[in-house]
């Protein structure tokens, strides 16, 4: 009878591995790694549904928020992060829930919300590499906000040696941004708006441009050639408002581009993705540096 | 099938109003029993209000081919998808037809019956929009659906004063419900445009380049998208500031294609220079 009992619950044990290690979960996983994350995505839910193992069912709804989250989708990120959190064994994947939360705010850019998270990793027991991931993240976000002095507070803090992204933050500190006003306001002047945020070519463009517009436009009213002269009118005004538009959003790429270089120096190469290794369905995140 | 229709509608219109539904939304229709759905038809549904027609059409089909109950919810999913997908009106019309005539659920005939209206509304068939709305009208249990197909019907109406003759039943009965009318009922109920899937008609100024200008000169662009698409999508998000842009651009070209950054294979073969609008536009306000 106990020999009897003891198969039966082999066979119960056996047939449980095989529906977790479903066909769907495979799927799922394989769309995953050839980077088709809307479809992953469905497919992990699928196997949400499918499941009546409460970890698993949070493992595939952290998997979906993470394929949703490539896809930037953050709205449907975060309904699958909050599915996970309410299955019973959230608690097994706090740190990945944290992590996948805290980039989905990102996504989001609710940047209050995200910094809180990436708080709690970076003072959680996730690893060395959740908390360096946690702190450059954050500092990223202060320096996108221009407050320069929380950011070097992060990198200070994180248990890696930041010295070069210390020295990036101090080089970004001691530039100086283009005002876009000012930009626009040499713009006037054909060519010199592109010339104060140090675009040289350009400027030289619109200013042969714009006399070659302006001199057709006195030559043919000199010759009372009014159709003509409306002809180039209409185009001279077109560059002339090129000239004063281009110093405006010239200083503004100056800008954007003066901050991208401090946020890549600050962050590198750094990424997140699920353990590959991992057959059965488990979460598990890898930090990337 | 569809005994409430010989119910008083007045009736029908108490109960209704008593019920308290607060976000009336298309999605909102599918609520007939929501909060139970499960499995299958739970993750078509919300692939559905997530507007995701292609996925939700697939898993419907998932579920049609595996026999998944209940068979006529996941039709009339699928049906609705590929309407919202823009597939052939025609087709999805007799699907309509198929499942208000064959299903037993009366709320799946209610909404086939509302959406076939649509589509005859969009295939300007007035007449016979009326007595699908009218269908649906007289027929739902839901308050949602209820309000939806008395405003399509009002605003058919007005779009086809004609229809008024010989309904000053249907009239009265639409206009007890009006006061639950909201803002934005209007323009959900309002005549369906047909989905082309293609963005909006280029300007004149485009139209003439593309087809005077470009096949005489040649692709002479070396960004992408081609200055035609950038004058387009500026013209289309930011109106007249479409012509400092476009001027901008022609400056800064020679510049972009020098630094070989970010190159891409353009439909001719040619390689391009990726320079979108977003990296042009990202302080400004949309229009």
């Amino acid at each position: 009878m106990n020999r009897m009992l003891l198969l039966l619950w082999l066979s119960g044990s056996l047939l449980h591995t095989a529906s977790a290690d479903s066909l769907t979960f495979n799927l799922a996983k394989e769309l995953l790694s050839e980077n088709s994350y809307e479809l992953s995505a469905v497919e992990f839910r699928r196997f949400a549904m499918e499941t009546d193992k409460e970890p698993d069912q949070a493992a595939a709804y952290l998997y979906s928020s993470y394929a949703y989250l490539k896809s930037n989708d953050g709205s449907t990120a975060s309904e699958m992060l909050d599915r996970a959190e309410n299955a019973d064994a959230a608690s097994d994947y706090s740190r990945d829930h944290t992590l996948l939360s805290a980039e989905n705010a990102r996504l989001m850019r609710d940047a209050d919300t995200a910094l809180y998270f990436y708080d709690v990793l970076s003072s959680g027991a996730g690893g060395i590499d959740f908390q360096t991931f946690a702190h450059r993240r954050a500092a990223a976000i202060y320096l996108s906000q221009y407050n320069l002095e929380a950011a070097r507070q992060e990198l200070e803090n994180s248990p890696t040696d930041e010295t070069r992204s210390i020295q990036t933050l101090e080089d970004f500190a001691s530039g100086a941004d283009k005002s876009p006003l000012v930009g626009g306001l040499w713009g006037l002047i054909p060519g010199a708006g592109h010339w104060y945020s140090g675009e040289v070519a350009n400027g030289f463009r619109s200013l042969i441009l714009n006399s070659l517009f302006i001199f057709g436009m006195v030559s043919t009213a000199e010759n009372e050639d009014w159709g003509a002269f409306a002809i180039i009118t209409f185009f001279e005004i077109t560059w002339y408002s090129g000239s004063i538009y281009g110093g405006v959003d010239a200083a503004q790429r100056y800008n954007q581009n003066r901050l991208d270089t401090a946020l890549n120096e600050i962050e590198g190469n750094m990424s997140y993705r699920p353990d590959p290794e991992i057959v059965v369905p488990l979460f598990k995140l890898n930090i990337h540096f | 099938m569809l005994k409430r229709m010989d119910q008083p509608i007045s009736n029908r219109f108490l109960r209704l109003l008593h019920k308290n539904i607060p976000m009336l939304t298309v999605a909102g229709m599918f609520f007939f029993s929501a909060h139970t759905l499960a499995g299958s038809l739970e993750l078509t549904a919300d692939l559905f209000e997530k507007n995701e027609w292609e996925f939700c059409r697939r898993e419907c089909r998932r579920a049609l081919l595996s026999q998944t109950e209940p068979t006529e919810r996941f039709q009339l999913l699928s049906a609705m998808s590929g309407i919202r997908m823009g597939n052939d009106p025609l087709l999805e019309h007799n699907e309509l037809d198929r499942i208000i005539s064959e299903n037993h659920d009366d709320q799946v005939s209610a909404i086939a019956a509302y959406e076939r209206g649509r589509l005859q509304w969009q295939l300007e068939q007035p007449e016979q929009a009326l007595q699908s709305f009218s269908l649906s009208f007289q027929s739902t249990t839901n308050k949602a659906l209820f309000l939806r197909a008395s405003c399509s019907i009002f605003l058919l109406f007005k779009d086809a004063p004609e229809l008024k003759d010989g309904n000053d039943d249907l009239i009265s009965q639409i206009t007890t419900s009006r006061d639950q009318w909201y803002g934005t009922l209007f323009s959900e109920c309002a005549k369906p445009t047909p989905v082309t899937g293609t963005p909006s008609a280029p300007n004149w100024v485009i139209r003439f380049y593309r087809s005077q200008i470009s096949p005489a000169i040649g692709e002479r662009c070396t960004l992408e998208p081609s200055c035609s698409e950038y004058f387009h999508q500026a013209n289309h998000k930011h109106g007249l500031k479409a012509y400092p842009m476009i001027a901008d651009r022609f400056f800064r070209e020679p510049e972009v294609s020098q630094k070989k950054k970010d190159p891409v294979i353009s439909e001719s073969g040619q390689i391009r220079y990726r320079d979108p609008i977003e990296n042009h536009d990202f302080w400004m306000k949309k229009k």
